[in-house]
């Protein structure tokens, strides 16, 4: 099993490709975007909290497609289990952040943090699905334990498009999607669309990054508990018996 | 408090979860790792 997910020598210029992209989404988002008619300078939280929600989708998204080829025999493989378990890190961080910025832009455009409407709910079961997911997966390590979080990542993906197409199956407060909509009508503009694009390449450049880096952390963990385990195994084998035998 | 306070909370707070998720995803090193075995 390869230590990294990415080649050692790409890992450097990534990571300041992806600082660059930050530091230019943020130049657009705050200061080269225009404030929004309505919702004033609080449209300056959308150009992140969009791209959180996003790259939480994505996440979750490899997450489930990693678990379906650790469930096929003929593709089963601990990289794909331990790169479901990375993804899912990540979505979950992504998806805390699309909560925390959406209140905080739901207070000045809304008047309330929160509201029980069902793009907000769903995401939050979302969130609390996978924090749980993540949870059993650190409970055990087994292979038989692998399999059975397998099925639990495929299980929380179903809220996946219930959070999707929450905005058009019930009235909702939540706005209807700008971009992904049922027309596939992008309904941004401008240096505004620009601020919303550059958030996503952003973003998606920092999960690559930070999932390497996920990856390489829980595989060397991986490792060392096995060969832990093998040094213990061994350990016991070659104690001293005693005179009946007994050890 | 002003849209822009709002605005300030939240590229803050996101760039602070960055950073801890940053250094919480680090390898650990073998001294690390070591030291906690032997506890």
């Amino acid at each position: 099993m390869n230590d990294r997910l990415l080649p050692r020598k790409f890992v450097l210029p990534l990571s300041v490709i992806t600082i660059g992209a930050l530091t230019l989404h943020a130049v657009y988002a705050l200061v080269i975007s225009p404030e929004d008619a309505m919702q004033g300078q609080a449209v300056r939280l959308l150009y992140v909290h969009v791209p959180a929600a996003w790259l939480a989708y994505v996440s979750f998204g490899i997450t489930t497609l990693c678990s379906v080829l650790y469930l096929i025999p003929k593709t089963r493989s601990n990289v794909y289990d331990i790169l479901a378990g990375a993804s899912a890190r990540a979505g979950v961080i992504f998806c805390g952040l699309t909560l925390l910025l959406g209140a905080l832009w739901g207070k000045p455009v809304w008047g309330v943090f929160w509201a029980w409407d069902a793009r907000i709910t769903s995401t939050a079961v979302l969130f609390f699905l996978y924090i749980g997911y993540l949870a059993i997966r650190s409970l055990d390590r087994s292979e038989k334990a692998a399999k059975r979080n397998a099925w639990l990542a495929l299980f929380a993906f179903i809220d996946v498009p219930i959070v999707h197409f929450s905005v058009n199956w019930w009235r909702t407060l939540h706005q209807e999607a700008t971009v992904f909509n049922p027309e596939l009508k992008a309904q941004i503009s401008g240096s505004m669309a620009t601020s919303l694009w550059l958030g996503v390449v952003a973003f998606t450049l920092l999960y690559v990054v930070m999932l390497d880096r996920q990856y390489t952390k829980d595989v060397f963990q991986h490792n060392s508990a096995v060969s832990q385990l093998d040094n213990a195994i061994e350990e016991r084998i070659n104690e001293p018996t005693l005179a009946g035998g007994a050890k | 408090m002003s849209d822009w306070a709002y605005v300030a909370i939240g590229w803050i707070s996101m760039y602070a979860v960055m950073g801890v998720w940053f250094y919480t995803s680090r390898k650990p090193t073998d001294k690390m790792f070591n030291s906690d075995s032997e506890q």
